[in-house]
Formats: C-alpha cells, structure tokens, sequence
C-alpha cells in the first residue's frame, strides 16, 4: 500500500468520526444545549437557556422549566412554580407535562390537594395515548379513589397501558381477568397476563404465576416453573411468594432444585 | 437571682457549642466518608446524569437506615398492613426518598462540602451539622442524624435548611392513610414515581 493511500485512509477515518459531532453541533439548537448543561450539572445555564425559550411559548422547555422547580435542581423544591410552567406546557398538549401536572395534585400528598383537578389533567394525557397515564386512570376508577367507583372504565384503561407493555398494568389485567372485573372470568388470560409482568421482573406478578404453575390454574401444572417464579419472586424480598416457595420446596427433588437455582442465577428481566 | 439565671442559660448555649463528646467525631468521619463516595460518583461527567444519580442512589441505600425511617413515616399504621403490603411499601418509600434526595443533593457541579460541627440528638443519636455551599446561590445547610446500629452508622433522618425528611414525609402520608388506607398510599407512592423526566429533545 502506498504511503499516498495510507494518508487517505487515515484522513477518511478522520472525518468519518468527526462527522457525527460536527452534525450533531449543526442540528443542536438551543434547547439541546440547555440539556447538555442540565447533564453536568449545570442546572443554572440549563434554566437560563430554558426560560428565555419557555418564555417565547416552547413547550419542551417550558417542562423541563417544570421538572427544575419539582425536583429542586439548583433551586430550592417549588411546586407552584414547577405546576405554572407544566400547566403551559399542558395547555399544548404535551403528554408528559399532563401527566406530572396529574401526579402533583393527586392523592394529595404533596403541598396542595386537588384530586379532580389532577384527575382532569390524567384523563387528557390518557386520552393522548400515554400508558402511564392510562394505568395511574384505571387504578383510580378501579379502587374509586375521589371518584365513583367504574370497573368498565378501569378495566378498558388499564388493558390499554397493559398492551403498552406496562408491568404493573399486565399485573392488574391478571387480577381483572381472573376476577372477571367488567366481564366474565378468565384464568387463560390472566395467567397470560401475570406471566407478561412477571418476564419484566414485576415481583407480585412472579408469585401470582408461580401460584398458578403450582396449581395449575389457567396454565398446565409444572412444578419447576412454580418453583422458578417463586424463587424470583422471594429474592425480591415478596414475603408471601417466600412462604409458597419454602412449601413448594419441601415437594420436589433435588434435581429440580439445583436447576432452578441455576435458572434464576441466570435470569435477567425482559426489557419493555 | 437574675444574674443566676443569665448564667445558667450562658451554661446551657455552652453545652450546646461545645467540642463534642469524643464518639461523635466517628459520626462525622462517617458522613464525610459518605460525601467523599458521593462527590467521587457524581463529579464523573463522561456518564449521564441519570447513570451518576443511579450510582449517587446506590450509596444513599447502604448510608441511610431506610427500613427503619420508611417504619416510622407510617407510625401506626404499619400494624395494619399485611406482610406484603409492608414490604410493597417499603420498597416503593425506598424508592422515592432515593429519587428525592439524588434529584436535590445530585446535581453536583464543584460544590463544596463542609461539615461544622455536630450536636448530641435524643438519647442514641448525633446530628452531624454540615454546609452545602454553592457558587451561585446562598450555601445549603444540611444536618444528618445518625445513629450507631452495632458496628456501623447509618443516617435516620436529614434536615435540609431546618425541615426535616421524616416529620414532612410522616405527616404527607399519614394524611393519605387517614383518607386512603394502606393500598392508597402504596397507589400514591406508584403515582409519584411515573413522573416523567426532563425531556432530551
């Protein structure tokens, strides 16, 4: 190879990885830069940056305005001021600022209790197709938390976030198939459900399907797989899932012991 | 009489500045240890703010005796919880103090970290008094209590500019148990923590 190639090559490769820190700087725009000083630490030229364009009516920055007062960064913790800015965000529709506007005025335990008025906020992020948004909404017509009990709402909620891949929603979809909470009772489906949330690593769900193995109850009885969920779920520190566990050990041989161990040595959340 | 009675209340201001009793300086070794792990994790700027405040959260859970404070926020109502709804709430108390205090003590960019003296609390525990002072603003005082569990110290409580965590968190959620029960605070606590954060772009 020539010296002349080499020179050519090396200069390639030079540019080659340039070339993404050189788009990256032309794409940045201010707002990117605010997140840039946000990520070290500096959450004084972040606000600077922030303000000047929440001020001008953008609403990504107006949120992360809000998310600065909730959280205290460089700032003493000021929720008013954290609601004024997500309320603005909001009122363009920007999901998540509905939803952490929701999260401070519900259940009342931060500085001020207004459930409706968070529930209203809930309703339209939900609405918008946020997951978490349309758990938190199902829960609260679920358990008729500030409002009138509604199991058809909860249910058509909390499938929806479910689908989404939502662990805790999976969970819930479990109990609601299993109960037959606005239909009929499932345990096919609900076993199918627990088993989605309990891949996620979702600790009452793995004791809920272990249950289920160790019966047989909406899926075929298998005494390792009981075993395996329960075990997953007790490392967790699920005191009831320890309980099922110690009895069901008491049932099976060494064999399955040792590998189910091995199993749950090995097991890593599936990731949503 | 009077005279006497400036004296006594010039005694008790003394006790209260003075060196203190030898096992405290072993309390303030331990919070100094705990802001030097600290300040090492959060100064690392080649990884992201999150990956740093996860790192920040790590060392927060082996200082504090969470178990312990996450008991007390409840007071009684602990008694009425089932197994699995203590352990379901503890882990999610766990959780949003570790959020909480790494979003307030974790934005950490060259701020420096003094302890000033520490003060005898109850029967058991030391407040270690320290100050947070930052370039841009006022400095942030910060007292720890901490308290010897056999052969190590763990933090029970802070108090950041005179409000304490535990007295702020017992009476937010006792508010929740009075009108919620136990499930409904474990729902609020699940509620907190689906708050989004900043947004990237």
């Amino acid at each position: 190879m020539s010296c002349r190639t080499t020179t050519g090559i090396v200069v390639f490769l030079g540019l080659l990885l340039a070339l993404p820190q050189t788009i990256g700087k032309a794409l940045a725009g201010p707002f990117e830069d605010g997140y840039a000083a946000y990520q070290q630490g500096d959450f004084v030229t972040a606000r600077e940056i922030w303000n000047l364009l929440a001020e001008a009516g953008e609403a990504r920055a107006q949120y992360n305005l809000g998310i600065i007062y909730d959280e205290g960064r460089g700032v003493p913790v000021d929720r008013d001021t954290a609601r004024l800015w997500w309320r603005k965000a909001a009122a363009q529709d920007l999901p998540e600022a509905l939803h952490n506007l929701a999260t401070s005025y519900l259940f009342g335990t931060e500085a001020k209790d207004d459930h409706a008025e968070g529930l209203s906020f809930l309703a339209k992020a939900a609405k918008l197709g946020l997951g978490r948004s349309q758990y938190v909404l199902g829960k609260i017509y679920l358990h008729g938390r500030g409002v009138e009990a509604d199991k058809v709402k909860a249910r058509s909620w909390i499938e929806k976030a479910a689908k989404q891949g939502l662990d805790r929603a999976q969970y819930n979809m479990g109990k609601i198939e299993r109960d037959g909470v606005a239909g009929t009772a499932d345990m096919k489906a609900a076993a199918a459900w627990f088993l989605s949330a309990a891949k996620q690593g979702y600790a009452k769900a793995q004791n809920h399907i272990g249950m289920r193995y160790a019966r047989g109850d909406g899926v075929e009885r298998n005494d390792a797989e009981a075993l395996f969920w329960l075990t997953l779920a007790a490392r967790q520190g699920h005191w009831t899932a320890k309980v099922n566990h110690d009895a069901l050990v008491a049932k099976v041989g060494k064999d399955v012991l040792a590998n189910t161990k091995r199993r749950a040595d090995n097991w890593t959340p599936q990731q949503n | 009489m009077r005279v006497k009675a400036y004296r006594l209340i010039i005694f008790i201001a003394l006790i209260g500045v003075m060196p203190l009793r030898s096992a405290a300086a072993d309390e303030a070794k331990f919070i100094q240890a705990l802001a030097d792990q600290a300040i090492s994790v959060l100064s690392d700027k080649g990884v992201a703010l999150e990956e740093r405040e996860r790192r920040f959260q790590n060392l927060l859970q082996d200082g504090f005796a969470m178990t312990l404070i996450g008991r007390f926020v409840v007071g009684r109502h602990w008694k009425a919880m089932t197994p699995d709804q203590q352990a379901e709430y503890q882990a999610l108390f766990a959780a949003w103090v570790l959020k909480s205090y790494s979003a307030r003590l974790g934005g950490y960019s060259g701020q420096k970290f003094e302890i000033d003296r520490t003060a005898k609390a109850g029967q058991n525990d030391v407040y270690v008094r320290t100050r947070i002072v930052q370039p841009d603003s006022g400095p942030l005082r910060c007292d720890w209590r901490v308290r010897r569990f056999q052969d190590q110290y763990k933090v029970i409580d802070v108090v950041v500019e005179g409000v304490s965590m535990l007295s702020t968190q017992r009476a937010e959620y006792n508010a929740v148990l009075r009108q919620h029960g136990p499930e409904g605070l474990i729902e609020a606590l699940q509620t907190r923590l689906t708050k989004f954060p900043a947004k990237a772009g």
